[in-house]
């Protein structure tokens, strides 16, 4: 029996909405109420498709981001060269997706590439580079790793952060070369120096026209022609244009090791299921990705559709990164015009700034987000975001909060909300201390004031309170 | 997967980590900062690997002109240390204090079998190891918990300027605090305009709901915000500091601006971390070296000029750590040349009671590594050993896990 054989629906384990949840937050960044009902109805066959099998681009979701005119439509267009400051929009633009893509596993993949293949807008400097990086991590997000993998090394902001644009014949340059076998494919220990020397070799002459130009080029005149030996085998070498087939061929030989099936698999399972990947599971989504073709969309439907994925075991044991933790809270509350409400610089005050991340290595997970200057900012952020302003119409230019609708059933404050934001109950001591607060509070509402008005003031405190909890900040 | 430490074994985790610490909540604000005069330490991480030989450059050894046609500097640009070596010319300050004996530079510093990593290596100098399988805690977090027992306090080990807690701070019964910046640590209890009661009420309500205990709580996030009020309401001293020097506008210049306030108002700080990033000068190093060592040496000065004037210095010691030294053979053509990822590399000692000098030996360029990089004589827990104990006080043997032979940097 395998670790993530399917997830077959009985009577003692129905697919019911606690697992619709799961999924949804896994592979998505919230779970909705009517998301939620939805995937119930869909039946867990379909609820996974509906996540796993998307279309490279969607125009609808395109069409809908250029309506919306302003920066954010700029960005769905072909920008020209672009300055310093349009990185910010760049990254309102993505929280735009992430918040409200009809295709939310898309949004989650490419922000999982970014953290895999990590270059930092800092070195980068234009933003016309980055954003021809994030549509490439984003169009082949579920596709084939191997796609990515070459379009990776001839993307113009991975030639310039990893400093390929310098590997020349005369003095090659190790930087890409290290990095692609120790962080993008094998991981440390699995090749040696003399691997990294010759892999560098290979991609000598990948490069771009000039630094900030988007364009990639392959100068064969900087091509090191001889022959390279990768892996203890030859690697042939090649001249004129046929140089550039080293690499192809290069890569290939990495993906032809099962150690890079293997590395790829731990890292999906430690975004999708738990921070410490089971060996067992790894070794067997490992074989799956090494017999598709490195797909991705296969390798996510196995694992999203195991029995081991549903577990106990693996429900509210993620951590939320802090770009999880905002986009998860804004979708809770449904607010409108999120990406207007600053939340790059919420992510980036609790450690996780889009397009710069720490290093070439991508983020530290788990409980490394945990730690007294992001707790700070978490708690802030909670606040914010209840004090958002209320309405119940469609405005543009500010986020809002319609908190009529948050609250809406018979059941006591407490439970409504911590259903839509928790999908699960609280520690009793915390929903003891909730529901004192709250009944202290009435006591203190403002004389004068109507029940409607009364009741919003309360749903706000509960959400401060409820996103600020150890519950909310689990997936 | 070894590639990335989680550091899923922190301090953070266990209930009884905070449980020690004293709750200055329920104490006055007089009272919430002891007066402190214990020694301090400041280790300052130059991250990304920073070119020891285009720091201290061994200017009469032919060998690194060959390897360097591009980066190799100039003896007349350079400034003096003895007749074999001189500074990179933008170290005048720290020269200068070299000079007047307040510097230690130990030379060829390493570790056995570097796979040339950053990661690995950053990992090691973190973990005060190279031996695999790394510990869950790091040195200074060690340090704490074998020696601070009873005397731990939220503000012990501060990260400053930085967003994470490094590994090197990771304990099993004391806690970090990462500071970011100080203006931004605080918590908003509640909306703008409550009432003092409102305030009130809802931050116990939110204490609250970090509190208690079982498997679907969060113990790190529990603590975690218990030590994020804790050292809010002790740093709230620190808040009025003025500084006594003029600090350059450097990022640098600024978080070790914060540490002198820190250390200044005696609250009983003992450990800070504090990173320089972008020494990974694969490309254009001539320039990026530069521009990276004359931030570093405008900010330290000011830092122990400020420390001087406080009265401070002999208590603190600054340390330089880097992942590691540079290739000793130049990559690249022209103003992008640059220089791949080396092994062994020099470290500097600066302020408390270093015993100025050059120590180590000199760099041997004739006899590299199989990847044409320097050899290591000095491991670095030697040089974390002499810390440890000479100038901490502490047993070395206890911290680093064994017995490791000290070097006389420390004058007693």
């Amino acid at each position: 029996m395998g670790k993530l054989d399917k997830y077959i629906p009985g009577k003692g384990d129905p697919w019911d909405a606690a697992k619709a949840a799961h999924l949804a937050r896994r592979a998505g960044f919230a779970a909705t109420p009517q998301e939620i009902e939805r995937l119930v109805l869909l039946g867990v066959d379909r609820a996974v498709q509906r996540f796993v099998d998307y279309p490279q681009e969607d125009q609808d979701f395109e069409k809908r981001i250029e309506e919306r005119g302003g920066e954010l439509a700029e960005l769905s267009g072909s920008p020209g060269v672009g300055t310093f400051q349009q990185v910010d929009v760049l990254r309102r633009w993505w929280f735009y997706r992430m918040a409200y893509s009809p295709q939310p596993l898309q949004e989650k993949l490419t922000l999982f590439w970014h953290d895999h293949f990590a270059c930092q807008q800092g070195k980068i400097v234009r933003a016309p580079l980055i954003l021809g990086q994030n549509r490439l991590f984003r169009r082949f997000s579920n596709g084939s790793f191997r796609d990515l993998l070459l379009g990776v090394a001839k993307d113009p902001a991975m030639l310039v952060f990893l400093d390929n644009r310098e590997n020349v014949k005369a003095n090659p340059n190790e930087n890409w070369a290290r990095e692609l076998l120790e962080l993008f494919t094998l991981g440390v220990g699995q090749y040696t120096q003399k691997d990294v020397s010759e892999l560098a070799r290979v991609f000598t002459g990948w490069s771009t026209p000039q630094k900030n130009v988007p364009v990639f080029v392959f100068n064969s005149r900087e091509h090191d022609t001889a022959d390279k030996i990768l892996f203890g085998k030859k690697l042939a070498g090649m001249s004129g244009e046929s140089g550039m087939d080293e690499g192809r061929t290069a890569l290939d030989r990495i993906l032809a090791r099962k150690d890079c099936a293997r590395f790829l698999a731990a890292k999906l399972i430690a975004w999708f299921v738990q921070h410490e990947p089971d060996q067992k599971a790894t070794e067997e989504l490992a074989t799956v990705l090494f017999k598709n073709g490195y797909s991705i969309q296969e390798a996510l439907r196995t694992l999203l559709s195991s029995a081991w994925f549903y577990a106990d075991e693996n429900r509210f044991v993620l951590y939320k990164n802090p770009v999880d933790f905002v986009v998860s809270a804004v979708m809770s509350l449904g607010v409108q015009n999120a990406e207007l409400a600053g939340l790059e610089n919420r992510a980036r005050q609790m450690g996780m700034q889009l397009f710069q991340p720490p290093s070439v290595a991508g983020w530290t997970h788990g409980e490394s987000w945990i730690n007294t200057g992001a707790m700070v900012h978490r708690l802030n952020f909670a606040l914010a975001l209840s004090e958002l302003s209320h309405t119940k119409r469609r405005v543009t230019g500010t986020p809002t909060l319609n908190l009529d609708l948050l609250a809406v059933g018979d059941e006591p404050l407490t439970e409504i909300l911590s259903k839509r934001l928790l999908q699960r109950s609280l520690h009793p001591k915390a929903k003891t201390a909730l529901i004192a607060y709250l009944e202290d509070a009435k006591q203190r509402l403002p004389p004068g004031g109507s029940a409607k008005s009364n009741k919003r003031r309360l749903v706000r405190a509960a959400l401060h309170l409820l996103l600020g909890s150890p519950e909310f900040a689990f997936s | 997967m070894i590639n990335r430490r989680e550091f899923l074994g922190s301090g953070l985790k266990g209930a009884a980590a905070l449980a020690c610490l004293p709750d200055v909540l329920h104490l006055p604000q007089s009272r919430r900062a002891e007066p402190s005069e214990e020694r301090i330490l400041v280790v300052l991480q130059l991250r990304g690997g920073n070119d020891g030989l285009n720091t201290v450059v061994p200017v009469e050894d032919d060998h690194y002109r060959r390897a360097r046609p591009t980066l190799g500097l100039r003896k007349q640009d350079l400034l003096r240390i003895d007749d074999l070596n001189r500074f990179h010319w933008s170290l005048r300050k720290t020269q200068e204090r070299y000079a007047r004996g307040q510097v230690a530079i130990v030379q060829r510093v390493g570790y056995p079998n570097p796979n040339l990593s950053h990661f690995s290596s950053q990992d090691y100098w973190d973990a005060g190891t190279s031996q695999e399988p790394l510990p869950d805690t790091g040195w200074l977090g060690k340090f704490c918990d074998v020696h601070l027992e009873g005397k731990l306090r939220a503000t012990t080990m501060l990260a400053i300027g930085r967003d994470m807690v490094p590994h090197a701070m990771r304990a099993k019964r004391s806690v970090a605090c990462a500071i970011p910046s100080l203006a931004a640590y605080r918590i908003s209890e509640s909306p703008r305009g409550s009432s003092a009661r409102e305030t009130a009420a809802r931050r116990k309500a939110m204490q609250a709901m970090n509190a208690g205990t079982g498997e679907m709580r969060n113990q790190a996030q529990v603590n975690a915000v218990r030590a994020a009020r804790l050292s809010i309401a002790e740093l709230a001293r620190v808040r009025g500091y003025r500084p006594r020097v003029q600090y350059p506008k450097t990022r640098l210049a600024q978080q070790l601006q914060l540490v002198a306030s820190v250390i200044g108002q005696g609250i009983g700080s003992r450990f800070f971390y504090v990173t320089q990033d972008g020494y990974d000068t694969h490309v254009g190093q001539l320039e990026s070296h530069e521009q990276l060592l004359g931030q570093f040496d405008g900010a330290v000065e000011a830092f122990l000029g400020d420390l001087e004037r406080q009265g401070k210095l002999a208590k603190t010691l600054v340390m330089t750590i880097s992942d590691f030294g540079r290739r000793v053979a130049e990559s690249g053509i022209g103003p992008g040349a640059g220089t791949d990822h080396g092994a062994a590399s020099m470290l500097l000692l600066m302020g408390g009671k270093v015993k100025g000098g050059l120590y180590g030996g000199q760099p041997e360029l004739a006899k590299l590594d199989q990847n044409g990089n320097l050899t290591f004589a000095t491991d670095f827990r030697q040089v974390y050993a002499t810390v440890i104990e000479d100038w901490l006080g502490g047993n070395a043997a206890k911290v680093l896990g064994k017995p490791v032979k000290k070097l006389e940097l420390i004058s007693t």
